[in-house]
């Protein structure tokens, strides 16, 4: 048994015994104490069987180049005032960096205590590495106000100490990381995607099993004017920093789409942006972006899988989108944008690699499965069917899986948008009446008379039906073989125009139709307007 | 100068209102979507551009793609407050479809000069 040196000692315990009182304290702390909580204990006791009189545990942060205090008793300040320590600097930045116990015994020593401790009264120091599953997380320090001598056995004992605290910290940052990443992924993947009238859209997101958690992406946003962006992306990497990489992407992606550009001109501009504040981290990212009328999309790719098209009545096919270098690639590149025609009806499937690459299959075996699950059907029935002939049944994936089908819907024969009664809301209906009509092969003569005769009942609308609390109005589009019915309805009560130039909607409306017909019951105002059709065939 | 027009316009909004100035002559082109949700937009353009030393105001309609009775409304709005400065107004780029709207509002009197 090796004798304890230093002041105090004789009124203690003996080493085993100290060392049994540990076990039992760690067994016993391990069943219900939180990871703060089983630190703390272990500080207590550390300080009493070792008569120090400071104590300490610096976690490394999560850049790993500095050590912040987390927890310490006799200078608690230290704590408060987030005390940093850059790895291989001051005491316990030299116990990091050489991953062995140090002992500071003598307050004059060069490279001898911080500046902070010695203010503080601290002599003499030992610190020793936290060491978990070969990471290191951080330093647990002890101090005393005289100066001492610790022996090996007090080395020893200090480290079996840490060796128990850097598993629960190694754990708790473990457990730390996945909740933070999982909720940073649940607030970035849309949880609501707006209807947009005439495109469907049904998304999946699937965490990966195990570790491979963070960097997958998926959005669908409108741009004023109609246009409508469907992306997908994966950044290279795992874990909190790639959750908070695809963040910024998607945020400087909607940016500078709204900024305006092709497909490739905004990839460009990310991909930029991206080597300026995030270097080092790069992404595939897909691209497209619908014409308001949806009837033809443009894209760019930035190194991602090719996506699939299904069409009615056609096999479903891998588009060809000629891929560009990954967004973050050391080195800039022209990005092209090619575009295609996109038929009523029409199903597109963007994804991300986990949904096909599986270990030990080949990739095209699973863009085979993919391709031929692909139906031209409503894009919930057709996202459902994909994740089950993908991925149900077979062994759990590994990494994350987003997917992402977009129908141009075929068309209908009854079409109906609610939209506020604000001025604004007029875009809405244009845009919804022409994707209709467009779709029913209606033609561009017939869709721009349609278009200004509701615009006009519903400007009326707009300006006459409610008062300052405001209200809705519903447009419905029916589509016969030769004639189109279409309803503007209000909840409100008519009022008179005032201000001069008035007065020429009604006009306009009759101008533009074969018969427009106006029921203003108590409940609200309702009016039809009719008018054959030149169909043009479908198309 | 409004800090509106020291922003570049969006490319994406429904109707991207421009101004320039020529020596006497004011030029505001009009391009997308004409509708009441623009129509004050275009009306305080116009009366920005209306500065003293104005004699001409343009309004350019060519890159328009939908005008209805309340974009007109703004357009002769726009044509009575040049009017009222001693201002000459006229309309240029008036596409087929825009002058069959004008036609139909029983407009063309007042806005298309033949």
């Amino acid at each position: 048994m090796a004798e304890l040196v230093g002041s105090g000692a004789e009124d203690i315990l003996d080493v085993d015994a100290r060392l049994q009182r540990f076990e039992s304290l760690t067994d016993a702390a391990l069943a219900y104490l939180n990871t703060q909580d089983l630190l703390a204990e272990l500080l207590d006791w550390v300080r009493e069987s070792l008569l120090v009189d400071v104590a300490a545990v610096m976690t490394l942060d999560e850049s790993g180049s500095h050590l912040l205090a987390t927890l310490a008793r006799g200078i608690e300040t230290e704590v408060r005032r987030g005390l940093r320590v850059r790895l291989g600097h001051g005491f316990s930045g030299r116990v990091a960096s050489q991953l062995r116990p140090l002992t500071v015994q003598r307050s004059d020593l060069e490279d001898g205590i911080d500046p902070e401790l010695r203010d503080r009264g601290v002599r003499s120091l030992l610190g020793v590495p936290l060491v978990a599953n070969g990471t290191t997380v951080g330093v647990l320090s002890v101090g005393t106000f005289h100066e001492r001598r610790f022996d090996d056995e007090e080395i020893e004992l200090l480290q079996k100490v840490g060796d128990r605290m850097a598993l629960a910290i190694e754990a708790t940052s473990d457990v730390a990381e996945r909740s933070a990443v999982g909720a940073l992924q649940r607030s970035l993947v849309p949880s609501f995607i707006p209807p947009v009238p005439g495109l469907s859209v049904a998304a999946r997101y699937v965490p990966g099993e195990g570790r491979a958690v963070g960097g997958d992406w998926y959005d669908v946003f409108t741009l004023p004017n109609g246009q409508v962006c469907a992306a997908i992306g994966d950044v290279v990497g795992h874990g909190l920093r790639a959750a908070v990489v695809m963040g910024r992407i998607r945020s400087a992606l909607r940016a500078y789409a709204y900024d305006g550009g092709s497909a490739g001109d905004i990839l460009v501009r990310v991909h930029r942006k991206m080597r300026h504040f995030e270097p080092g981290e790069m992404a595939t990212v897909l691209l497209a972006i619908f014409d308001a009328s949806l009837a033809r999309m443009q894209w760019s790719s930035a190194g991602h899988l090719p996506p699939m098209l299904a069409v009615p009545g056609e096999a479903s096919l891998q588009v060809e989108v000629p891929p560009d270098p990954p967004l973050g690639a050391p080195f800039d590149v022209a990005r092209r944008t090619t575009t295609l025609d996109m038929p009523p009806g029409g199903v597109l499937c963007l994804y991300t690699d986990g949904l096909v690459e599986r270990r030990g299959a080949p990739l095209d075996d699973y863009l085979t499965l993919l391709r031929e699950t692909l139906d031209a059907e409503d894009p919930e029935v057709v996202c459902a069917s994909i994740m089950s002939d993908l991925v149900g049944g077979a062994e759990p994936t590994d990494d994350d899986i987003a997917l992402v089908v977009v129908r141009r819907d075929p068309p209908e024969v009854h079409n109906t948008v609610t939209v506020p009664a604000v001025s604004a809301s007029l875009m809405q209906i244009r845009l919804a009446m022409r994707r209709w009509l467009g779709s029913a092969g209606v033609t561009p003569s017939d869709t721009n008379d349609l278009v200004l005769a509701v615009g006009e009942a519903a400007t009326n609308v707009v300006e006459h039906a409610y008062g300052a609390a405001g209200g809705s109005i519903t447009v419905d589009v029916s589509l016969g073989s030769h004639e189109a019915v279409a309803t503007v309805r209000d909840t409100g009560r008519w009022r008179p125009a005032r201000g001069t130039h008035r007065g020429r909607g009604m006009p306009l409306m009759e101008a533009c139709s074969d018969k427009v017909s106006i029921e203003r019951p108590d409940t609200g105002t309702t009016v039809t307007i009719r008018r054959q059709l030149q169909r043009s065939g479908q198309p | 100068m409004s800090s509106d027009e020291s922003r570049p316009p969006n490319p994406h909004e429904a109707l991207v209102v421009s101004s320039r100035c020529d020596g006497p002559l004011a030029t505001v082109e009009l391009q997308g979507e004409l509708d009441l949700h623009a129509c004050r937009r275009v009306t305080s353009t116009v009366e920005e551009a209306l500065s003293d030393s104005i004699e001409r105001l343009e309004i350019d309609l060519s890159g328009l793609d939908f005008i209805d009775s309340a974009g007109l409304r703004a357009v002769v709005m726009a044509r009575d407050l040049a009017m009222g400065r001693q201002v000459a107004f006229e309309l240029s780029g008036v596409s087929a479809r825009v002058a069959e709207v004008i036609e139909m509002t029983g407009l063309a009197n007042t806005l298309l000069s033949r």
